[in-house]
């Protein structure tokens, strides 16, 4: 199993270089001149002259060969530096220190509030076959995966913050102004993982070793916690692993919604105002924070999984 | 239990027949627009703004006295459109590169993998805004901002299709009797490809329609004057207050365009996926 998670670990490395590499030739290729955009975005037309020009290409480096430019970004990237944001002129790693841990409360409400629904339900849902509760259990993850989760956030604040003034309509001002972003962003983790708890609680209802306990005289309760749940739980981290990544880029829409103080606002500031630095930085951080999710995922999943567990290396 | 097996199997599967009917409305009504929209959807009456729901206008105006209700319809064009030719293009490009990524195998099979899990270390929406970043605002860089990540769900599918394939009987018999590598992927490994392509197209569908409101939503897909589904949220999203309706309404349509190619994509699974006709009730 070590061999498997060090092979892991290695492609990971290998995957987030090529991202860092995308994400620069992305953003950082853009038609048009950068140092005119920068001054554009901070004075405006009339700051646009070739004195400014000159000065802001040195500043920014943006003077040297874009190869030049692209290695010290990838091994700064690598070492945490970021650069310098355009909009801010402050620190790109010091504003994304400031902001990650709002986005981190925020998902990992949306995640608890998703987990607790969704493994219940789909439980029920798979007990209940083709019958009422089943099918209001499709319905229901059908319609909430349908729905946008922004026009639910506005209509949440509709009903909920303007017309009963029951909670706060944005920012972040205690507890209760978390309620609304993490209902919203939880919606689509919900329905994914209601029908994934549904049809691997259905597969497992299927094995033989199921009706071996029900033959044995085992009762129906002991044999959905001991023996069903224990086989249908571990598909569902993968799912869960999977809509975490989803729940990080939902964030983006939701924070920007609810001026809720986190990495996505600050992605759609930056993407607004041009600012190739922190666009750059918000990116790699949330695809950081995809691939090391999806490792932590597969390095439980091997933990739960007999076959890598004991078959070693052949895994 | 052979007889639940049997029932489950013949079991009508309404979300099919559902998901067709509510897909077939779409599409007439994406069709046939212009003769159902009362009114110019841009044609501006500022005397007439912010009409609550009545009998003249069934959804009401917005704050520029545009008929919602023609504004949604017309959307649907918008919306619609940009979905298909997402599938589309998406289709295309994954089904063929992922067919010679698992029949050849290699080095291109490594090459194309790679890139496939580099772009899935993103997730849609983030890759989208980064590549919008690059290519601006707009409904085309938008198509081909989700293109550009959406064709990798088609490749890992053909692939994992070429790739169980290649060593099959008939396949074998097709390269023995001289067929070349293209005729082979497309008379007798593409075939195969379709049916689950088809599913992940119509589930496809909704979730394109989702991302394309949400990134108009942010500003970066089709822009005003657009009748956009996701661009008249977030200019009723300023007004919500006073006129809620302003949000109401395109966002009912998106949820029911999701909704309707979902159930679509859902029952075709049901009818066409036959891992699930084995799944047997126990109690």
């Amino acid at each position: 199993m070590i061999k498997y998670i060090v092979k892991r670990m290695a492609t990971v490395l290998v995957v987030l270089w090529m991202v860092a590499t995308l994400t620069y030739f992305t953003v950082h290729v853009t038609p048009g001149d950068t140092a005119t955009a920068i001054l554009y975005s901070v004075g405006g037309e009339s700051a646009v002259n070739s004195d400014n020009l000159e000065r802001v290409r040195s500043k920014y480096d943006l003077d040297r060969p874009v190869y030049e430019q692209y290695f010290e970004w990838v091994i700064n990237a690598f070492k945490g530096k970021l650069g310098t944001s355009y909009k801010y002129n402050k620190p790109v790693a010091y504003m994304l220190k400031l902001r990650v841990p709002n986005t981190i409360r925020l998902g990992l409400a949306a995640v608890v509030l998703s987990i607790v629904i969704s493994i219940p339900f789909g439980i029920v849902s798979a007990l209940h076959h083709n019958r009422f509760l089943d099918h209001a259990g499709r319905l229901f993850t059908l319609l909430i995966s349908s729905f946008p989760s922004f026009w639910v956030a506005v209509i949440l604040i509709i009903i909920c913050a303007l017309k009963l003034k029951l909670l706060p309509v944005g920012g972040m001002q205690g507890p209760q102004s978390l309620i609304l972003p993490a209902v919203t962003l939880s919606m689509g983790m919900t329905a994914a993982t209601t029908r994934m708890m549904r049809s691997s609680m259905l597969d497992v209802m299927g094995q033989d070793y199921i009706w071996v306990c029900r033959a044995k005289g085992l009762k129906w309760n002991k044999i959905i916690t001991r023996h069903m749940l224990k086989n249908a739980l571990p598909p569902i981290i993968t799912v869960i692993g999977l809509q975490i990544g989803h729940v990080l880029g939902g964030a983006v829409i939701i924070e920007n919604i609810f001026s809720w103080p986190g990495v996505g606002g600050l992605l759609i500031d930056a993407i607004n105002a041009k600012d190739t630095p922190m666009i750059e930085g918000c990116v790699l951080l949330i695809a950081f924070g995809y691939a090391m999710i999806h490792l932590i995922v597969d390095m439980i999943y091997a933990c739960l999984d007999p076959k890598l567990k004991y078959g070693g290396e052949d895994a | 239990m052979r007889r639940q097996r049997k029932k489950i199997v013949n079991r009508k599967n309404y979300i099919l027949y559902i998901g067709i009917v509510l897909s077939a409305v779409i599409v007439l009504v994406t069709i046939f627009a212009p003769f159902l929209a009362p009114c110019d959807p841009t044609k501006m009456e500022l005397s007439q703004k912010f009409i609550a729901p009545c009998r003249e206008f069934i959804f009401g105006t917005d704050h520029l006295g545009r008929d919602i209700f023609s504004r949604v319809i017309e959307g649907s064009r918008v919306s619609l459109s940009v979905a298909a030719t997402v599938v589309f293009f998406s289709a295309a490009l994954g089904v063929s590169l992922g067919m010679i990524s698992g029949y050849m195998g290699g080095t291109a099979d490594m090459l194309i993998m790679r890139v496939v899990d580099v772009l899935l270390a993103f997730p849609t929406i983030i890759f989208a805004l980064a590549l919008s970043t690059m290519m601006g605002t707009g409904q085309t860089n938008l198509i081909v901002a989700i293109t550009c990540i959406q064709w990798t769900r088609y490749a890992r599918i053909a692939r994992g299709e070429a790739l169980m394939l290649k060593h099959a009987e008939y396949v074998e018999a097709a390269r023995s009797i001289g067929n070349s590598t293209v005729q082979i992927l497309g008379k007798y490994i593409f075939p195969n490809v379709i049916s689950k392509i088809i599913i992940l197209a119509s589930l496809d569908i909704g979730t394109i329609i989702l991302y394309c409101a949400s990134l108009s939503f942010l500003g970066l897909g089709a822009q005003p004057p657009s009748p956009d589904w996701g661009v008249m949220i977030s200019e009723g999203k300023d007004y919500m207050q006073y006129a809620p309706w302003m949000a109401l309404f395109p966002g009912l349509a998106i949820a029911f365009c999701a909704l309707a190619f979902n159930m679509l994509g859902d029952g075709l699974r049901d009818l066409l996926d036959p891992r699930l006709k084995e799944v047997v009730r126990t109690d």
